[in-house]
């Protein structure tokens, strides 16, 4: 005898903004993936209070993945982490005496000739310190030059 | 008729908020005008002689979208001088 599977499903409020809510707030089990929306609206959703039923909600099945974050804004952030570990290198490297604490960032400024370059900074006032890259005439081979070095890790 | 000397405080180097012309999205939203942070990266670009240059300007790079832009002084607005 063929035994229905069996799937728990995880409720998650949506916000104002369009976010989804990390912590799940509702779980109910459902064999039947195609009406699961039908009977979460008809069945579930009405145990709820008045003003949580107001609210949006999404379902996920509880064997998928959960994640609520976006695939580019991940890659987004992993680059960023990268760019940070470069320029922390390149800053370890660099022999700069200052009182106050320094960062790596990209800037333009009068004191490298207006060039875009990845520069120690000083923090707070963002005082230009020191070079760690090449001076660019533009934005765009600033960025390639973290690009590859990014790669290089 | 000769117009007087444009008071020009916009300096290459200035952190500015420039007034651009609304996305579509934006539009539904009702909104003509949306507002994006960039830095001058030119010095005034003023050419009398050239008619197509007739109205000074300088280039702003706007952080968000990482393009750069040919902008009048009645759109920018310093948020920081250089």
């Amino acid at each position: 005898m063929e035994v229905p599977l069996s799937y728990k499903w995880n409720v998650y409020k949506i916000f104002k903004n369009g976010k989804r809510a990390k912590i799940i707030f509702h779980k109910f089990g459902y064999n039947e993936p195609k009406t699961v929306e039908e009977y979460f609206e008809s069945k579930v959703k009405v145990t709820f209070s008045k003003k949580m039923q107001r609210s949006k909600y999404i379902i996920i099945r509880d064997d998928l993945p959960q994640d609520c974050e976006d695939p580019i804004e991940k890659q987004k952030k992993i680059f960023e982490e990268k760019k940070k570990r470069v320029l922390r290198k390149h800053l370890k490297s660099t022999e700069i005496i200052n009182s106050n604490r320094i960062v790596g960032g990209l800037i333009f400024c009068r004191a490298n000739n207006w060039k875009w370059q990845w520069a120690a900074l000083e923090v707070s006032t963002s005082r230009y310190l020191l070079g760690i890259s090449p001076a660019f005439s533009s934005h765009e081979e600033a960025s390639e030059w973290m690009q590859n070095e990014v790669n290089q890790l | 008729m000769n117009i007087g000397p444009l008071n020009w405080k916009i300096k290459k180097g200035d952190l500015v908020k420039a007034r651009l012309a609304a996305l579509y999205h934006e539009h539904l939203l009702g909104d003509n005008f949306s507002y994006k942070y960039g830095l001058v990266i030119s010095d005034k670009i003023d050419n009398e002689n050239d008619q197509l240059d007739i109205f000074p300007c300088v280039q702003v790079f706007i952080f968000s979208s990482g393009s750069t832009l040919y902008m009048r002084e009645p759109e920018l607005e310093i948020i920081s001088n250089a």
